[in-house]
């Protein structure tokens, strides 16, 4: 495809001046009479980007809105996918397309989250759907073949898009597959540039599984390969390889029409023995849950407004709550209030409680809460797997090669909306004998904005670049003379890059984000 | 022979010139010409029109910097050839090059103030930055190539390149550039 716009952006780039054509010639190029390169060393926390041990690219996505689905393929080719790279996007005849039913060739498996596209497998002997019980979670397992891809949202007011790939022994998605298990994982950008791979797997103790990748995506599409090992016995039988690639996109057919979400600062209210009552929001990408557990008589008012027919009045817990945009509900904590971002005014409410005449003195007890609309931040950290971090260096591996420090990124809702970077250590995959002792939060320039190891206490970041180093402890074998243990500290670095979604030029209505599957040709 | 010597030769009219350009920077024009048109015998044509060029233009022109005014040639008619056959033969790593430049490069009218900008943002970029940009769109070389080169990854050969064409491209749109 002619590209006329490239080659102008070419010759323009072409006219730039002698001496910066002269400095970038490789020394290969630069012929006699041309003094060699000064090597130019990248800045401190960059270098670690640059060791030998490779670079993975992880980008974080959290947007307050996320819609997710599941795509998932397998290829069982058996004649490998990449590194190298077999699929070229976007080339003649290989075009991508999203919203298609796959897949006419290649052994391929797809599952989209809209139900639009159903497995086809060839070389498996059956395959099963499994749909969590939220609804959210897509996954599809060869079985066999013991895997299973998800794409997840999770709940609360962000709600990151997840892709991962576990083994299935231990679930109860599916059958058992023992002679079968996930050796390696990948995953590429769409120019087949690696962004991770992973060959050991850490134990979800959640998941009850071997959770090989679990990453934030980024709007964008992503190649997925893994390997799949099949031992009988102790022989090694067959080794396939399987991809699926994930278009994480902006939907347009579920309309949000702000990004909102609610904050409080208290979640319970007491007053006065015996009344009390606890309420709780739960913000989604649709809208917020409000649940309290007292179903008695409710008065729902707008403080900015004070109005109460406008944003409903539970005068008792069987009346219809005239909510905003609300299905008919009352304030329950087996029915919770919805508040729906489509129709709810931005603003500060209350709830009293009015089931009961307060004693002299004492007023209603009542729960405030804010709607409010913010922004949507995309969170990118660099690194070589931020979500389990390896060593800075490959001489100093974390634990025997395997990761077993997880590092979670978040981006919370702040006082001021600001996204929030928080390292903590992952509960799963702690090992005796190491520790992180401290992590620091840089800004772009390397002031310190944070400098402790305070997990429960992420720290703003805000918007920009910064950089993240960890310090940790790893304990050695034990020294019978010393009657002590080796050990020493050890440092993991990363860059995070926040910054506005869109950059502020998405339309309101283009959240959330959708996970769509597309073919592997 | 120095850079001036040979330039001396071209003012002399000295076919000499164009043999000790070949000797000192045939390899460097030739590689420059590969690089885009991926063809041996293309790319042997593309050197020898670059030598012909030269021929035909020092003098009047005297340039400062003799590799770079070879390798601006070289690269020009090489584009030159690969646009009038890509239809036949594309380079999908040139053409990556040239999708990646349209993002952050508009294409406008340019009166020199364009250039003027693009120079300007790369003179004051990073160093290793600036190698690289200019090592992957100008020179054309491979990402794996320059990574060897610099010491890096392939993959942080390709973040800072990605980042270096959304600065350029930020930096153009203050400027009044749409991109």
């Amino acid at each position: 495809m002619t590209n006329e716009k490239g080659f102008t952006a070419y010759a323009l780039l072409g006219q730039v001046a002698d001496d910066m054509v002269v400095d970038t010639l490789l020394p290969e190029d630069r012929g006699a009479g041309v003094a060699p390169v000064k090597k130019e060393r990248p800045r401190r926390f960059m270098s670690f980007l640059e060791s030998g041990w490779g670079v993975a690219i992880i980008c974080a996505l959290v947007a307050v809105s996320v819609m997710g689905g599941i795509i998932w393929a397998g290829n069982q080719t058996g004649t490998g996918v990449p590194p190298g790279g077999t699929v070229e996007p976007e080339s003649e005849g290989n075009t991508i397309e999203t919203n298609t039913p796959l897949l006419e060739q290649n052994n391929v498996v797809v599952y989209g989250a809209d139900g639009a596209c159903y497995p086809k497998r060839i070389l498996c002997n059956s395959t099963d759907l499994t749909q969590g019980e939220d609804g959210l979670e897509h996954g599809v397992t060869a079985d066999g073949l013991g895997f299973v891809g998800h794409m997840k949202q999770y709940g609360g007011a962000d709600l990151p898009t997840v892709v991962w790939a576990k083994d299935v022994e231990t679930t109860d998605y599916v059958d058992v597959a023992p002679n079968y298990t996930i050796t390696q994982i990948s995953m590429y950008d769409m120019n087949m540039v690696e962004q991770m791979t992973k060959t050991a797997m850490t134990l979800d103790d959640e998941m009850f599984a071997a959770r090989f990748i679990e990453r934030w995506l980024s709007v964008g599409k992503w190649y997925v390969s893994f390997r799949v090992t099949h031992r009988e016995g102790n022989s090694h039988h067959c080794e396939c390889d399987y991809a699926f690639i994930a278009d994480v996109r902006q939907t347009l057919d579920t309309i949000v029409t702000r990004n909102c979400t609610v904050k409080t600062d208290k979640d319970r209210y007491e007053w006065g023995n015996p009344y009390y009552f606890t309420a709780t929001l739960t913000s989604t990408v649709e809208g917020a849950y409000l649940q309290v557990d007292d179903p008695d008589a409710w008065l729902l008012v707008n403080l900015d407004t004070g109005e109460k027919g406008s944003v409903g009045v539970i005068d008792t817990p069987y009346d219809t709550l005239i909510a905003p945009a609300s299905p008919a509900s009352y304030a329950r904590s087996s029915y919770p209030l919805f508040f729906d971002w489509k129709t709810t005014p931005p603003g500060r409410y209350r709830l009293t409680y009015t089931g009961t005449e307060p004693a002299e003195g004492e007023e209603y007890p009542y729960y405030d809460f804010e709607i409010y609309e913010h922004d949507v931040y995309v969170l990118e950290a660099y690194g070589d797997n931020p979500g389990n971090i390896t060593a800075l260096e490959e001489q100093i591996a974390w634990g025997e090669g395997d990761p077993v420090i997880d590092v979670v990124f978040s981006i919370q809702d702040s006082a001021s909306n600001l996204p929030i970077v928080s390292v903590k250590e992952s509960a799963g995959c702690q090992i005796v004998g190491t520790e992180i002792r401290s992590w620091i939060l840089y800004d772009e320039n390397f002031n310190i904005l944070y400098q402790g190891r305070e997990w429960s206490n992420p720290v703003e970041a805000g918007i920009g670049t910064f950089y993240v180093e960890i310090l940790g402890y790893k304990q050695g074998d034990y020294i019978p003379e010393a009657d002590e243990y080796e050990g020493g500290l050890y440092t993991y670095a990363f860059c995070l890059e926040v910054r506005p979604y869109c950059d502020g030029s998405c339309a309101e209505t283009e959240l959330p984000y959708d996970v769509e599957t597309t073919p592997v040709e | 022979m120095t850079d001036q010597e040979i330039i001396n030769l071209y003012f002399a009219r000295d076919e000499q010139a164009i043999a000790e350009t070949d000797r000192q920077y045939g390899t460097t024009c030739m590689r420059t010409a590969m690089r885009i048109l991926d063809s041996r015998s293309d790319a042997e044509e593309c050197v020898n029109d670059t030598y012909l060029k030269a021929w035909n233009s020092i003098p009047p022109e005297r340039p400062n910097v003799l590799v770079a005014f070879l390798c601006r040639i070289t690269r020009n008619l090489a584009v030159t050839r690969y646009r009038a056959a890509h239809r036949h033969k594309r380079n999908k790593d040139l053409e990556l090059s040239l999708n990646e430049l349209s993002e952050c490069i508009p294409a406008a009218e340019e009166d020199g103030t364009l250039r003027y900008l693009i120079d300007s943002f790369l003179r004051t970029s990073d160093t290793l930055d600036r190698r690289l940009f200019l090592g992957r769109y100008f020179h054309n070389y491979t990402v794996r190539r320059m990574a060897t080169a610099y010491g890096l990854t392939e993959n942080a050969v390709s973040l800072r390149l990605f980042k270096m064409r959304e600065k350029l491209r930020t930096y153009l749109e203050k400027e009044g550039y749409t991109v």
